[in-house]
């Protein structure tokens, strides 16, 4: 890890995926996005957030989501967003380095979106898009791992340096660390 | 009963007429709306609700003043507004039916709007909310009826309605303070993150609801032949003083702990309504018009002699009812999404299209208002007459 070239390393807690063995459940909080404590309690006119038990990801049903944006609302970190367009129509010419993921499920307009750390691919055992891409062109600013594991790349690395969270003070728990 | 709407004059059809004019038009923008998604509006990801979410806040409060007349009357058996009930009870009808509507264009996917139902989520307040409304709404349209057709009828209403009016008095209260924690529970944004918030909701709310009560009663005091009382509208007055003082002295409370704290998160939304942030001030003049019409609509009241004259009681009324609409119905809620969780402003102004939807649902609430009230009075001319 690339300390010294990187002024952002933010780290995420999710356990390292299924890999046939057992998923590991415990009392973790889950991810910043998701905020146990608010968007999730507060923010749903029904439960079209999923928090996958095994893994502390929360997730989205679009299958389900009525587009309130109560939990827009109720995000104190501005991390989610929300399709007010046909996400589809967007781009006119596809950008072949970006292509589209046929593993993900359709997107439509008028639901909210969240970062979910790729859970389709956390899932088959990948890591993030966002965690690859930088081990692709060799910037090491993301790290991805599970908190619970002591000796984990993500607990090493938080030993190891100062880190903070945004917002800590909410309660909501983030799990994700800015090594700064 | 509903056979009286369909006979009035030239004008009462020419008025709704032109209200399903615009309620065409809401629909036309809608439909453009539901296929092209949301953004056609001007909300953004900083600023996800806008004006129509705005209105959603501002009708329930005026819904909720429908019990600064029913409470009166059957709690404290202050004869007078035994009058006008009906006409309170019918405004809240159709404040709700605005607000269920606004609440629906709101969406950005409507079709879906049974899901609040159908996997209910006891621990959003959007469900208790929409579960309040409805049957906020439904009581008063029982209420209404059945004691408009006693009367009708020349007897007394049966023993059962009695009980439900009772239930509605604590309920007129409950929509409002459900509403306000709507917003009350959101941590991360100062603005609305506070405990006053729904005694501020009550308390402008019942000004700007009988406000615009009393500017009903002079309406149909001149269009029908009945009238629904010089006191009625003098008692309904000094209701409208106390509740705006009230009003005016919990913002002043807000302002306090804001810049006597120093803590620039509170600050800031203050800032941003009243003189701007980060260059973008446009709702600047809006708060400022606001503010000289709550003084205006405040001297006015206080004063006895304008508030006992009814020119400057409905001068005084409409100024109120600015006031209130231009702070709870815009500032309230743009203010609250800014500056955003990352210390920006992202600019908020409502489309074309988002207003035609909103003067859609507008004409909507004021269609219902007016057939409603026209069964209404055309009963209570019945009495006079007879």
């Amino acid at each position: 890890m690339d300390l010294a070239g990187a002024l952002r390393t933010f780290i995420s807690e999710p356990a390292q995926p299924v890999h046939g063995g057992k998923s590991r459940a415990s009392a973790r909080r889950s991810d910043v996005q998701s905020l146990p404590g608010t968007a999730m309690r507060q923010g749903l006119p029904h439960p079209s957030n999923l928090r996958e038990k095994s893994d502390g990801i929360v997730a989205m049903d679009m299958h389900r989501c009525i587009g309130c944006r109560f939990c827009m609302a109720a995000c104190p970190y501005g991390s989610r967003s929300f399709n007010w367009g046909d996400p589809r129509k967007a781009p006119k010419e596809l950008n072949p380095d970006y292509p589209t993921n046929m593993d993900y499920p359709e997107r439509s307009k008028g639901v909210v979106e969240k970062c979910n750390f790729c859970v389709e691919l956390v899932t088959k055992g990948e890591l993030p898009a966002c965690v690859q891409m930088c081990d692709k062109i060799k910037v090491q600013a993301l790290t991805f791992g599970d908190l619970n594991d002591p000796e984990s790349n993500v607990r090493n690395l938080l030993r190891e340096h100062y880190s903070i969270r945004r917002k800590p003070e909410l309660g909501t728990g983030p799990n994700l660390f800015y090594i700064v | 009963m509903l056979d009286r709407a369909l006979k009035g004059s030239q004008g009462y059809w020419g008025w709704l007429v032109f209200l399903l004019v615009l309620m065409g038009i809401g629909a036309g923008c809608w439909f453009y709306q539901f296929f092209e998604g949301l953004k056609i509006t001007g909300m953004s990801r900083d600023v996800s609700w806008g004006l129509y979410i705005g209105q959603l806040t501002y009708f329930v409060g005026v819904a909720a003043s429908g019990v600064m007349v029913v409470l009166p009357y059957y709690l404290h058996d202050y004869k007078a507004f035994g009058r006008i009930t009906i006409l309170g009870e019918f405004l809240a009808v159709s404040s709700i039916i605005m607000c269920l509507l606004f609440v629906f264009v709101d969406l950005g996917n409507p079709v879906r709007i049974m899901n609040v139902i159908l996997y209910p989520t006891p621990n959003s307040i959007l469900f208790w909310d929409m579960i309040v409304l409805n049957v906020y709404m439904l009581l008063n349209l029982i209420i209404g009826w059945n004691v408009l057709a006693a009367e009708r009828k020349g007897i007394h209403y049966q023993k059962w309605i009695k009980v439900l009016i009772y239930i509605s008095i604590p309920w007129a209260f409950s929509i409002h303070t459900v509403t306000a924690f709507l917003y009350a529970g959101l941590p991360g944004r100062h603005f609305w993150l506070t405990s006053i918030m729904a005694a501020r909701f009550l308390s402008s709310a019942f000004c700007a609801g009988p406000a615009l009560l009393i500017l009903l009663c002079l309406i149909v005091r001149k269009v029908t032949k009945f009238d629904p009382g010089k006191e009625q509208i003098r008692t309904l007055a000094g209701i409208v003083t106390y509740a705006m003082l009230i009003n005016v002295f919990f913002f002043l409370l807000e302002l306090f702990t804001a810049f006597y704290s120093q803590i620039p998160g509170h600050m800031h939304p203050f800032v941003f309504l009243f003189k701007g942030l980060e260059g973008h001030g446009n709702l600047v003049p809006w708060m400022w018009a606001a503010t000289v019409f709550a003084v205006i609509s405040l001297i006015l009241l206080v004063v006895p002699s304008t508030r006992r004259n009814e020119g400057t009681l409905a001068v005084a009324c409409a100024v109120l009812i600015a006031a209130t609409w231009i702070d709870k119905g815009l500032g309230l809620i743009v203010a609250g999404f800014t500056p955003n969780p990352f210390d920006t402003v992202t600019p908020y102004w409502p489309t074309t299209p988002e207003v035609l939807i909103t003067i859609g649902v507008l004409a909507t609430g004021f269609f219902v208002l007016t057939v409603l009230y026209k069964v209404a009075v055309s009963i209570k001319e019945e009495e006079v007459a007879a």
